[in-house]
This record gives structure tokens, C-alpha cells and sequence, in this order.
């Protein structure tokens, strides 16, 4: 009797360990965002404007003068910058693509991430420094 | 060429649906937000003489409008992205519409105190 060879109708889905915590921090950058940008906007957009504080290179200065809220914001970036990119990839790898534009996805979007931390890292000095 | 997966991608219908898509969309408009937000702040390199015209733009009436269309985004995204993770738990997954109605009752809800507080700035 011939066995009949089953072939499954699409590729089972390939994971290693990197991708599961890549999942699993998108999990814990969400959660954290959920709080601290709830903190920021909630802040900056709301509460200020409520008491007509308007946002200057001064005023942001001032409340950067507080090392928690240089500690705040740099970790917000780099929690938003994670979140935001790797939600991307999820988006973009909705699409079939072979395993080279993956790998160059991947590169690219950290690459990306990389700069666009450092940018935003020597953005915000001169609003630390006051100059 | 490039295709959606058919087979892997989620087509469902209903209000489940709804939530998926509203999940991605508001996700890809808030990255491009992100992105934009940096490089605005950013722009504090050049000192204050950049900084301040340009903030005070971005606090006009017509921004502070917009902004409600950022605080609508973040809502449906960070609210909905709890119903997510409740599911990863095992949680409420049986009833996921009733979850995703509640939430977007409290979206709503912040989204009109959120509202009261712009009022008055985008009338000025």
C-alpha cells in the first residue's frame, strides 16, 4: 500500500527563541507605554494646557531640570521607539516575503531605530542643558 | 510581487475584525506621528529662536485640534492594545466584543474630557 504523502497547505510558521522575545517585549513595551505615556500626554497636553501652560523652550527646560524627568523621557523613547518599529515589521511581514527581505527588514528597521534613538537623544540635550 | 497571505491573514467579519484593523491602522499613523514628534523636538539643537515659533505653532487652535485626532489614535491603540494582552493571558477572549465595546466606552470617555480641556484653546 503506497502512503500518501500529506503536504499542508502553507508552510508551517518558523520561529526561533529571538522572535518569541521580540514578541514578548513588544508585550512589555505596550503595557509600559500604556503608563507612561498616559503620564506624558496626559501631562504635557492635558494638565498644562487645563492651567494655560504653554510649551517653550523654557517651560520644558524647567521640568527637565527634574533628573525623573530626563530618566522619563529618554525611557520613553527608547519603550516608543521599540514599540513603534517593531509594530511596523509585524504590519510588514503580513506580506510574503522571502527569508533575504526579511533579514533586510529586520537590519534596516534597527538600523532606523538606532539613529532615530541617538537623534532623539541629542534633541532633547539642549532642552536639558537650558542652552 | 508582493501579496497579502491570504491563508495567514486575518479576514474575519465582524466586530472583531473592526478591532484588528483599527489596531494596525491607528498603529501606522502613530509611527509617523512618533517620528515627526521626535524631529520636532529636535529642533531645540537650534536653541530657542527655532524652538519657540515652532511650538507655538504646533499650540495654534487648528493643533490643538489635531491633537484630539492624536489623544482619538492613542486611545483606540493603547486600549485596544489592553484587550490584546488580556487575550495572551487567556482572558476574555470568549467575550471580546463586549471587551472591545467596553474599552472604546472609556476611549469615548477620555476623549470628551480630553475635549472639554481643548475647548477653550481652539477658540482663541
Amino acid at each position: 500500500m503506497a502512503t500518501q504523502s500529506v503536504t499542508p497547505a502553507t508552510k508551517p510558521t518558523e520561529f526561533s527563541m529571538a522572535d518569541v522575545w521580540v514578541w514578548i517585549l513588544q508585550r512589555v513595551t505596550g503595557i509600559a507605554l500604556i503608563l507612561f505615556l498616559g503620564i506624558h500626554i496626559g501631562v504635557l497636553h492635558f494638565i498644562e494646557l487645563a492651567q494655560g501652560i504653554y510649551i517653550n523652550f523654557g517651560s520644558v527646560h524647567q521640568r527637565l531640570s527634574t533628573v525623573l524627568f530626563v530618566v522619563v523621557d529618554y525611557s520613553l523613547l527608547a519603550l516608543v521607539l521599540y514599540h513603534a518599529l517593531n509594530g511596523l515589521r509585524n504590519v510588514i511581514f503580513d506580506f510574503e516575503l522571502s527569508d533575504s527581505t526579511r533579514r533586510l527588514v529586520n537590519r534596516g528597521l534597527l538600523l532606523f531605530g538606532v539613529i532615530f534613538f541617538a537623534y532623539g537623544v541629542w534633541g532633547l540635550l539642549p532642552l536639558i542643558a537650558g542652552k | 510581487m508582493l501579496g497579502l497571505q491570504k491563508k495567514r491573514i486575518y479576514l474575519g467579519r465582524g466586530l472583531g475584525m473592526w478591532a484588528y484593523w483599527l489596531h494596525r491602522l491607528t498603529g501606522l499613523a502613530l509611527v509617523a506621528y512618533l517620528l515627526l514628534h521626535i524631529m520636532v523636538i529636535s529642533s531645540a539643537t537650534g536653541g530657542a529662536q527655532s524652538f519657540d515659533p515652532l511650538l507655538a505653532t504646533l499650540q495654534s487652535p487648528l493643533f490643538v485640534l489635531l491633537d484630539l485626532g492624536l489623544l482619538a489614535l492613542v486611545l483606540i491603540h493603547g486600549l485596544n492594545g489592553i484587550r490584546i494582552f488580556l487575550f495572551d493571558l487567556g482572558i476574555g477572549i470568549a467575550s471580546q466584543k463586549q471587551l472591545f465595546t467596553g474599552l472604546m466606552a472609556v476611549a469615548v470617555v477620555i476623549f470628551l474630557i480630553g475635549t472639554a480641556i481643548s475647548w477653550p484653546h481652539m477658540f482663541k
